[in-house]
């Protein structure tokens, strides 16, 4: 490369980017050595007290001339990361990552000289942790490399790079245990992740819509994850993590239909508590879709299930309120759907003044003007505080469409369209392969072995094989208890 | 079609499933009706008779085990005899899908919606259905999981609800049959809850993994069913009487009407219920998917819409008509709807014989010749 | 396929809810009668009145009863539905009333009927009041309990596990002993006490020293051609005890000139075998004493051996007079010819005869009861 063009064509960069330093040094006759750097992503310091230094070192007079600028780098500054450069794309992407670029005589180094541009290690914000540990992912790769490392010290912990993004040129590493998890993921993974040819992604779950395309469905096929004690156990179990540049988040895959049920904190507690608030979390879910529907089908088809006492107090309610009791149920949705997002969005200081209008209309005004019924509010209270129970933001798009899918079926045709419904979804969940294994796996294709860690959970000292339709190279865990 | 997995364990479940189908509505009333308070023999006879016929239909699995029953036919006989077998065997199945679903819409149009037109009732079944229908027999076993262990807890929870309602002296006068009725009884209840099951033929054994297993898991599947079949009718015919079980067209629904537990679960009745609607929708959208696969061997269809758009072009016409023309239980000879059952799946069963001893008589012809 | 289904969810939309009805329609039907006057039927209706609750302090009749006629039972209830709004809603019925102008050969179109109904549960008591009009009976308020209907249905419950001599039958084991052949079915007799001006108002709820106004009177059973056979309190003690239907009864016996009760815990009598024309009754019955008022002392065990051997006389007695009774009445009530049916099949030609008239007769009883004593209460002697 030609010292001289890439000097011009930096020159006239300069003009629009005036964040761009191009520093020329003196070592010797007619001889210069410049240095490249944009200050707003290299940390100065770490090129004044090494690079420049150095260079404004070298004097003119009374020193050797500099015969090999490679060599010289490499013996006199002291630095673990330098590249060489040949061309001029991998010269932009490597100065805008934050390296400082030496040029003298054609020959082109980059020196790594990285700031610091992220809030380091704090506490997860999206999931809340009550026992162990506290960390979570920054948007600095290495660091988020790091964290993983420090809890899994093993030599069998592979990582692969690869670049995504046109513009953007982000870093993507995936994440494996090569003696435990199976080469066809990760091989299918590198193909999906091959095939994204955008202008950029932002944050890592911009992948979820390129992979795992197939599915027709709502439900959420991949894990994202702030916490890397979680990231660590499910890549013993053998999935494989996403991680990249900029996005404090780790995508994991491939994940299953029960694994939205656990959480980390169950194997920080006593296995029958665990167990206890699996099968509630179970519970909730299937509450948060059905509740509506089943009570929309009851009140206005099948209304010999309830006692004489109860119908007599709900004909009394349902007596002061026009609509029918399906367009009751989704005025009610819908606030309860908006309450939710704006609770979402809002900051803190405004969220007393929506908690405020939200029990207004959710509670005895509303009941008071005769637009709505007590039953009809608690019963959307329920599905809702259910809703709740799930923290991960994805599953909740599953529920919310369900749910009025159920409800309409039932307003039209009772308990037996509620079935009907209920059968779509299950055939639904059916459906759906993740990376080439079923999604209701260990539950569907029923495999006994696999229960222990499923809904419920057992001992730790009695689950010592790893989930076998994951870990098929090396399935018993090298548990050694006494 | 062919590139899907089963486990052993999901292949017998999806086997019980199809046990179950035609129980509602067809063998309930017809072996209380025929048998009276002698129902455990001929249920005891039955049993036997069904091990044979399951040894012939583990004869039929094994033989050719890369090969689901279309490619057995295809290997057998020549070009065009094949096509007309597929074909006829095919219309066979597909009057026994008929069948079910009509049983179906008429039975929740004469308990639940009871002036709801028919045809929509048969379009809102028909969703799921054709859902189903779309996918592949992978789907369908895990869909078989579902609904069983949802039957399998109604079942627990009805048996033991109604437990206390049990009276042993209606079960009297315990031998009152006579030959010609239990022969009859037995014959019916054989045929029609065995060959809906002998249809999972469609499943190739290569497909099946841990294949060593699945004769031993189907026997006891089998005798599993029995025994909650024996319990279902035990159930109703000690609540309720067999005096009252004749005069009902659905006696295991007129049992839950009477389940009464705490004083407060009443007239659970038709919750309780749809664990049968569930059943015979999964018996239905089975049924679907063996259409599919004869006809993609019978026309050599590859392109999944062309498949599935004319599956749909003849069942959906064909179900409005049934529906449209035939609305109400037809009389004419007292039970109509078990004759026509029995007949289309004993020929069903004779094809599927007959497919296996000429298959095996060709290939020793060719064994001796080459 | 996806086009195809919403097609199919739109198609939906447009067809409106045929089944569909709003809680405000129904009008639920807690008690009913069936009378049949002048070759018409009659039919009265009780119906839950629900209170609006735009004015609360105003305290409306917590009932409604409504008749209507026709000259089938369908016709009959199709006239009400010309007198109101509601949708007739009868899965929570608690009993129903029927008379006895039905009870002879138009039982099997009543039975029909309600046999046929998909929505009618299966639970639900039957009763007769053969003393008044059934439409009284309906009408009458109670004081415990603000459904009257249900009121009844508890009281007649209730009693068949404290008192012992009455008997409380569902529809489902009513239709039972209909279809099944030899027995008749036997019916709790209710009964309207004081006037039935005072029992509808509500006025007179308020006042403390009101009774409450249906009683249960004693069994009634009909012949074929609708004659009632009362069953006194003695004849039912006995009806109970060979049906298994004692839960708690209080048996009382005679010690000379005093008197004691005994109460049964547990009790098991049946019919042992035929022989010949000969039927053993054979049982055992347990009991605690529950009252005593006689003169021996009973921390002497063989005064508890002479008590128990006077129980089981009186129970011989009562089960006597209930043979006796069904015999000269010609009407099995008991179920003697039903046991025989299930047991010995042979013994009568039940396709040809009639049971009740040719066959009844010729059994003579053998009697084998066994009465133990088991707890005596708090105390372990006597005062």
């Amino acid at each position: 490369m030609n010292t001289k063009e890439i000097i011009k064509y930096l020159e006239d960069l300069k003009k629009k980017m005036p964040d761009l330093i191009i520093k020329d040094i003196n070592v010797g006759v007619f001889k210069h050595v410049y240095i490249i750097t944009n200050e707003a992503v290299s940390s100065g310091d770490k090129v004044n007290d090494f690079i420049l230094k150095h260079f404004s070192g070298l004097s003119i007079v009374g020193s050797t001339p500099l015969k090999n600028l490679k060599r010289d780098v490499e013996d006199n500054i002291p630095s673990i990361n330098f590249k060489n450069v040949s061309d001029r794309d991998s010269l932009l992407e490597l100065l805008f990552s934050g390296f400082t670029i030496i040029i003298y005589k054609n020959e082109v180094i980059a020196y790594e000289t990285r700031a610091e541009l992220d809030r380091g290690v704090t506490e997860p914000t999206g999931e809340p942790v009550i026992r162990g540990p506290k960390d979570s992912f920054t948007e600095n790769y290495n660091k988020n490399i790091g964290l993983i490392r420090k809890r899994i010290k093993s030599e069998h912990l592979c990582l692969e790079e690869l670049t995504i993004g046109k513009q953007t040129k982000n870093k993507v590493g995936i994440m494996y245990m090569e003696n435990i998890c199976e080469e066809d993921i990760v091989n299918q993974m590198k193909d999906y992740l091959g095939k994204i040819n955008i202008d950029g992604v932002m944050d890592v779950n911009n992948f979820k819509s390129f992979i795992n395309k197939e599915n027709h469905t709502l439900f959420p096929t991949l894990l994202y994850t702030e916490k890397p004690d979680d990231t660590c156990r499910f890549l013993l179990d053998g999935r494989i993590a996403v991680t990249m540049e900029n996005s404090p988040s780790v995508l994991i895959a491939p994940t299953f239909f029960v694994d939205f049920f656990h959480s980390s904190e169950d194997y920080y507690h006593k296995p029958f508590f665990s167990s206890f608030i699996r099968l509630i979390r179970f519970i909730a879910y299937f509450l948060a879709i059905i509740t509506p529907a089943l009570f929309i089908a009851i009140i206005t088809y099948d209304q010999e299930v309830l006692p004489v006492s109860l119908l007599i107090n709900f004909t009394v309610q349902r007596s002061q309120v026009p609509f029918p009791a399906i367009v009751e149920a989704f005025i009610l949705m819908f606030t309860f759907e908006l309450l939710y997002e704006g609770d979402a969005r809002t900051p803190s200081t405004r969220g007393t003044s929506l908690s405020i209008l939200g029990a207004l209309i959710l509670g005895d005004a509303a009941v008071q003007a005769g637009l709505i019924s007590p039953i009809m509010v608690i019963v959307v209270a329920i599905s809702a505080i259910s809703n709740l129970v799930f923290i991960y933001y994805d599953i909740q798009g599953s529920i919310r469409f369900w749910r009025y899918v159920l409800m309409i079926l039932s307003a039209l045709f009772g308990m037996v369209g509620f079935m009907c419904g209920f059968i779509l979804l299950i055939i639904n969940l059916c459906t759906i392969k993740t990376f080439g294994k079923p999604y209701l796996i260990p539950l569907a294709p029923f495999i006994l072995k696999d229960q222990s860690n499923a809904l419920l959970r057992r001992d730790l000292t009695k689950i010592n094989k790893r989930p076998s339709y994951l870990a098929k190279k090396n399935v018993v865990k090298e548990v050694n208890v006494k | 079609m062919n590139r899907y997995k089963i486990s052993s364990l999901t292949f017998s479940l999806i086997f019980m499933c199809m046990l179950n189908s035609s129980l509602l509505g067809i063998i309930f009333p017809y072996i209380l009706h025929e048998s009276k308070t002698s129902f455990y023999i001929s249920l005891g006879i039955s049993f036997v008779v069904g091990l044979f016929l399951i040894f012939i239909y583990l004869r039929i699995f094994n033989f050719m085990p890369d090969k689901d029953i279309f490619k057995k036919i295809e290997a057998i006989f020549p070009k065009w005899i094949s096509k007309c077998v597929s074909f006829i065997l095919m219309m066979l199945v597909f009057l026994l899908t008929i069948i079910i679903i009509w049983r179906l819409v008429t039975f929740i149009s004469s308990e639940f919606l009871v002036e709801t037109p028919n045809l929509f009732i048969g379009l809102l079944i028909a969703a799921p259905l054709l859902y189903a229908s779309t996918t592949d027999f992978d789907v369908i076993g895990r869909l078989a999981t579902f609904c069983l262990a949802v039957a399998f807890l109604l079942l627990v929870f009805n048996v033991v609800s109604l437990f206390s309602q049990v009276d042993m002296n209606n079960l009297k006068p315990l031998l009152n049959f006579d030959l010609m009725h239990t022969g009859k009884s037995v014959l019916v209840f054989t045929f029609i809850v065995l060959v809906p099951a002998f249809l999972t033929l469609v499943i190739p054994k290569d497909n099946v993994t841990n294949s060593n297993k699945v004769t031993r898991s189907i026997l006891s599947i089998y005798t599993l069913e029995m025994i909650s079949i024996f319990l279902i009718f035990f159930i109703i015919v000690s609540v309720l009487g067999i005096n009252i079980a004749n005069i009902y067209t659905f006696p295991s629904y007129a049992v839950l009407k009477t389940l009464s537990v705490l004083s407060f679960i009443q007239n659970t009745e038709n919750i309780s219920i749809l664990v049968w609607v569930l059943l015979m929708t999964f018996a239905g959208s089975f049924c679907l998917l063996f259409l599919k696969s004869g006809l993609k061997s019978l026309f050599n269809f590859d392109k999944k819409k062309t498949q599935l758009s004319s599956l749909l072009f003849i069942f959906l016409p064909f179900l409005g008509i049934v529906l449209f023309m035939l609305p109400y239980e037809i009389y004419l000879n007292k039970f109509q709807y078990v004759i026509v059952p029995w007949a289309i799946n004993v020929s069903i069963f004779v094809i599927l014989v007959l497919i296996f001893v000429i298959g095996k008589i060709i290939f020793k012809i060719k064994k001796i010749t080459v | 396929m996806k086009k195809f289904l919403i097609f199919i969810c739109i198609v939906f939309m447009c067809t409106g809810c045929w089944n569909y009805k709003e809680l405000t329609e129904l009008g639920i039907i807690s008690a009913m009668a069936i009378s049949k006057r002048d070759g018409n039927y009659v039919i009265d209706m009780q119906i839950v009145n629900i209170v609006e609750a735009g004015d609360k302090g105003v305290p409306e009749s917590p009932i409604s009863v409504m008749s209507g006629e026709g000259t089938t039972v369908a016709d009959a209830i199709r006239s009400i539905n010309m007198k109101t709004s509601k949708v007739f809603f009868s899965s929570n019925m608690e009993y129903m009333i029927i008379d006895k102008s039905v009870t002879n050969e138009n039982l099997k179109e009543v039975l029909d009927f309600l046999a046929r109904d998909t929505k009618l549960s299966l639970n639900f008591l039957i009763v007769t009041a053969t003393n008044d009009d059934p439409k009284d009976v309906l009408s009458a308020l109670s004081q415990f309990n603000l459904n009257p209907a249900s009121n009844v249905s508890e009281l007649i419950r209730r009693s068949e596990g404290r008192y012992g001599a009455s008997h409380s039958i569902t529809f489902k084991d009513y239709l039972r002993e209909y279809l099944d052949k030899g027995i008749t079915p036997v019916y709790p007799n209710i009964h309207l006490v004081g006037s039935l001006e005072e029992a509808e108002d509500n006025e007179t709820l308020k006042e403390s020293d009101t009774d409450d106004y249906i009683e249960i009177y004693n069994l009634v059973a009909f012949d074929k051609d609708g004659n009632t056979i009362n069953i006194g309190k003695d004849e039912s003690f006995g009806y109970n005890f060979l049906t298994n239907h004692i839960k708690n009864g209080s048996v009382t016996s005679s010690c000379g000139d005093n008197h004691f009760t005994v109460q049964t815990l547990k009790s098991k009598i049946g019919f042992d075998e035929l022989k010949g024309n000969k039927i053993t009754i054979k049982g055992e019955v347990q009991a605690e004493v529950f009252f005593y008022g006689c003169e021996e002392s009973l921390s002497d065990t063989k005064t508890l051996d002479k008590l128990a051997d006077l129980t089981k006389d009186t129970i011989t007695d009562y089960i006597k007079k209930t043979i006796l009774l069904a015999k000269e009445s010609k009407t099995d009530f008991i179920g003697i010819g039903n046991w025989i049916y299930k047991n010995e099949t042979d013994y009568f030609d039940w396709d040809n005869k009639d049971w009740d008239t040719e066959g009844l007769n010729n059994i003579d009883f053998d009697y084998d009861i066994e009465v133990s004593l088991l707890k005596q209460g708090n105390l372990k002697g006597d005062i």
